[in-house]
């Protein structure tokens, strides 16, 4: 993993990958979550349509998680992932053409060292819709 | 200008902070996107003792403040607030009547508009369309809407078409990326709420994606 440099970070930087969210991939986040949560396995399987929905989705907390691995990715080891939130605006659904993208914002040097980068986040899909957007602050180390 | 947004300030579901959309502007300027201002339309409030003046002057972007308000057909920005207005309705309502609303609005000194008008529920479309309800009173609708799916723009431009509306468009923006996505053309720069009452009313404009007022000679 390359390591990023506040230096080389500015406003309108943009980040992204594309994301395919399988039912096998579901079904790994799933099950990897109720080891780490410790909660009662969830009887709903990623092929479920729950009611209300078109077709099965995914789960918030995997988009989250998606979103976080993008940035972390993108920061390297050195960097710091201070905060990262998310406002669920539609359904995630599994079978779209998914993009986790981030965008940078605003970037503020410390009198401390090193930098804060502010980066909205996002999911879009193929209809142009943000269903999950959010926003992340990293701390960056300067270049030595 | 962008008719429609919302802040960390005051709309719980937003991300977005004044100053970093006034940011956000001027590094869009740099790249040749022209945009004059933002309206603030916070989620069924309008606070009048807020004040955005000094910050605006300070980044050179122009800002200015309605509200999104929720009645029975669909969310609806209002420019204008006047106190009259604001004691006419209890704000926090998410069931309006929108032919008051709209009414009052304007014997009030302002200007009510259909909000992101294709969207499923919460547009006036879905109203019309599944409901069956007369758009009485509506002459403005925002056709084109940040937040919602080229299908839902397009159903707001049926709409509009099939009932003669005028069209703005407004970013929706609840997050610093998205201020200025998509935006009203006027024909004059609209620096004062009241400006902008005056050419809803009765003045020529059209909504643009941001990508439509790139200048061509930007770097």
């Amino acid at each position: 993993m390359d390591q990023r440099y506040f230096e080389d970070v500015e406003p309108g930087d943009e980040i992204e990958t594309p994301w395919d969210a399988t039912p096998e991939a579901v079904a790994e986040f799933m099950a990897t979550r109720r080891l780490a949560s410790g909660l009662p396995e969830i009887e709903d399987g990623p092929e479920r349509v729950r009611p209300g929905f078109e077709r099965p989705i995914v789960p918030g907390s995997m988009s989250l998680a998606v979103l976080s691995r993008l940035v972390t990715d993108w920061m390297g080891s050195r960097g710091r992932l201070r905060s990262i939130s998310a406002s669920y605006r539609r359904p995630v659904y599994r079978d779209d053409q998914l993009r986790a993208l981030a965008l940078v914002t605003d970037t503020e040097k410390q009198a401390e060292g090193g930098g804060l980068v502010k980066l909205d986040v996002y999911i879009e899909n193929e209809r142009g819709e943000r269903p999950l957007q959010g926003v992340a602050v990293v701390e960056l180390p300067l270049r030595p | 200008m962008d008719l429609h947004s919302h802040s960390a300030d005051a709309s719980d579901d937003a991300g977005g902070t004044v100053e970093g959309y006034l940011k956000w502007i001027v590094a869009r300027r740099k790249r040749g996107f022209r945009i004059h201002g933002f309206v603030l339309t916070e989620h069924r409030e309008f606070d009048p003792t807020v004040d955005y003046s000094a910050l605006a002057e300070q980044y050179g972007v122009t800002v200015l403040r309605g509200a999104e308000l929720e009645t029975d057909i669909g969310h609806v920005l209002v420019y204008g607030v006047s106190p009259e207005l604001a004691k006419r309705f209890d704000f926090s309502s998410v069931a309006l009547p929108h032919r008051e609303l709209f009414e009052v609005a304007r014997d009030t000194g302002g200007f009510a508009v259909g909000a992101h008008a294709g969207r499923p529920r919460i547009g006036l479309a879905h109203h019309v369309h599944e409901r069956g309800l007369t758009p009485d009173g509506i002459e403005v609708i925002e056709q084109l809407n940040g937040g919602s799916s080229s299908e839902e723009n397009g159903r707001a431009l049926e709409l509009a078409e099939e009932y003669g509306f005028r069209c703005v468009g407004g970013s929706d923006a609840h997050f610093v990326s998205a201020i200025g996505r998509c935006l009203t053309a006027f024909r004059r720069p609209i620096t004062s709420i009241q400006a902008l009452v005056e050419e809803l009313a009765g003045g020529d404009y059209f909504p643009v994606t941001v990508e439509q007022t790139q200048r061509v000679d930007a770097g």
